[in-house]
């Protein structure tokens, strides 16, 4: 296990030891452990970035799909609050989750000026595309700021139809109702991903 | 698994110091691994130990059902540790057994401080360990594969965990201790620890033993995983440079040296004669039944689990 230093390309396994806390900053596919050391924590080839000081592993095996920084992710509102929205994530960047992951957006990170409520730009049950802005705790922090990014799908929230873009609000074809939301700038669109229509799996109640 | 007891009494140790199966004492049996043998599940590893045999498949992180049971903090471990019927001599009923249930947790406490389970909120790690032919070991063995698995999956782990059951057999300490000398020896304690952290997540005893001896066994089962865990990274070092090398990406030597490791370790523990079936004392035969021991045991580490061996 102490054997020589670690090199850019070599081959590890998990629990093997890539440095020292002084040398690297800990990237991903290792972790740094109470003694200040870091290890390796998959399987996989290092990677040393000399400009950022930084070592990484990227895996030789399959990745379990999971958000990480600055992924791109389509979600659904689960719940608003004043401040804040819970989103349920069921797709990173194009893949489908096989599980529904818990985001966090909060308010000052959704139209890049001040927002009264967040009620204001999202309601539950709408569809939204985020940028994850970290993973802490097991919760992905979410954005919104930017033209590509808010709600591209939305109902009524008064009968429940889907909202239709009419200039820069949503109209309800079926009640006459107008709705405001921070909008993405292919509302309606699904981007790039083809099976647009794909429900997210079933998530109900916190 | 049998408990049953032939009538020929014949000590676990001839006169010049072997086994039953030829062993010495300080010896490991001959032990196999392959990884990612199953295509469609995530991660997949498994292990001839002796003449135990056993699948091991993870899945997940993936979706949890039952919905209750998911932790809004982090994902819920769950390991399934089963036996064939065919896997014993006498047949083994099909439903779950209370030891079934019993290895299962005392399993997944074993696995769980290797994992990062906090990356994956509310999801749910399954890891079933199929037993297609038990002999003497079969938690640690299932311990060596579930890990293999689980690195074969992707999973973030802290490292390796590898199992080794070593005990006292005719008032001697002996290394990885097979199905007689389980049944019928003075005292088996499965290990099952991450040798690069030196950290034990699974200690049981079943028998009597000083503190003196129980040190001396944690030494040698110590010994054993480590030889254990070089097998284990040399298997999975193999099979990622074996798909590095057929995608092109090392150059085919450094691939052969990799291959090469493997083998060589097999030969060190080379096949040795079979353990013959009329050997026994009839002594210990009711304490041994499979399913009715009293559990006994030490707690040293961390990690503790109530129960008994197998």
């Amino acid at each position: 296990m102490t054997t020589q230093r670690i090199k850019e390309g070599d081959s590890v396994l998990p629990g093997e030891r890539l440095g020292v806390i002084e040398e690297y900053l800990p990237g991903e596919g290792t972790f740094q452990d109470e003694d200040d050391v870091i290890y390796a924590s998959i399987t996989g080839i290092v990677h040393i970035d000399m400009k950022e000081r930084k070592i990484s592993v990227e895996a030789t095996t399959r990745t379990p799909v999971y958000p990480k920084r600055n992924d791109v992710v389509l979600g659904e509102i689960q719940h608003v609050t004043k401040k804040s929205a819970i989103v349920n994530i069921f797709q990173i960047e194009d893949t489908p989750c096989p599980v529904t992951f818990s985001g966090y957006l909060f308010i000052k990170n959704t139209a890049g000026g001040y927002v009264e409520q967040m009620r204001d730009l999202f309601a539950p049950g709408d569809l939204i595309i985020a940028r994850v802005q970290q993973q802490a705790d097991g919760l992905a922090r979410l954005s919104t700021v930017g033209t590509r990014f808010g709600v591209i799908k939305a109902s009524c929230s008064r009968c429940g139809e889907p909202l239709h873009l009419q200039g820069r609000r949503l109209e309800c074809t079926e009640c006459g109702n107008y709705e405001q939301r921070k909008l993405a700038k292919n509302y309606g669109k699904l981007s790039k991903a083809e099976p647009v229509e794909e429900e997210p799996p079933i998530e109900e109640g916190i | 698994m049998s408990g049953k007891n032939t009538e020929v009494e014949q000590p676990l140790i001839d006169a010049k110091g072997l086994r039953t199966d030829g062993r010495k004492l300080d010896e490991l049996r001959p032990i196999r691994l392959e990884v990612g043998n199953l295509s469609r599940a995530d991660g997949s590893a498994y292990i001839e130990h002796g003449r135990n045999k056993i699948v091991a498949a993870v899945y997940g992180p993936r979706e949890l059902h039952p919905r209750h049971l998911a932790q809004s903090d982090q994902a819920l471990l769950r390991v399934n540790y089963r036996m064939a019927t065919f896997s014993v001599s006498d047949r083994k009923r099909p439903a779950p057994s209370r030891r079934e249930h019993e290895i299962s947790m005392v399993l997944r406490q074993a696995l769980e401080p290797m994992l990062f389970l906090k990356m994956y909120p509310r999801a749910a790690i399954d890891v079933f360990i199929q037993v297609l032919e038990a002999d003497g070991g079969s938690r640690c063995a299932s311990a060596t594969v579930a890990a293999l698995a689980l690195a074969d999956a992707g999973i973030p782990m802290r490292g390796l965990v590898a199992g080794c059951a070593s005990g006292k057999i005719d008032g001697k300490i002996a290394m990885d201790m097979n199905d007689i000398e389980d049944k019928i020896g003075e005292a088996d304690v499965p290990v099952v620890m991450c040798p690069e952290r030196g950290e034990i997540t699974l200690l049981q005893m079943d028998g009597k033993l000083t503190q003196k001896e129980l040190a001396k066994i944690l030494q040698m089962s110590e010994d054993g995983i480590h030889r254990i865990h070089e097998m284990q990274k040399a298997v999975l070092l193999e099979k990622y440079a074996q798909i590095r090398k057929e995608i092109g990406e090392v150059p085919e030597e450094e691939a052969e040296v990799l291959a090469a490791q493997k083998p060589e370790i097999e030969k060190d523990e080379a096949e040795k004669p079979k353990a013959t079936k009329k050997r026994t004392k009839p002594v210990k035969a009711e304490k041994k039944e499979d399913e009715t021991k009293p559990a006994k045991k030490e707690k040293k580490t961390k990690k503790k689990t109530e129960s008994e061996s197998s």
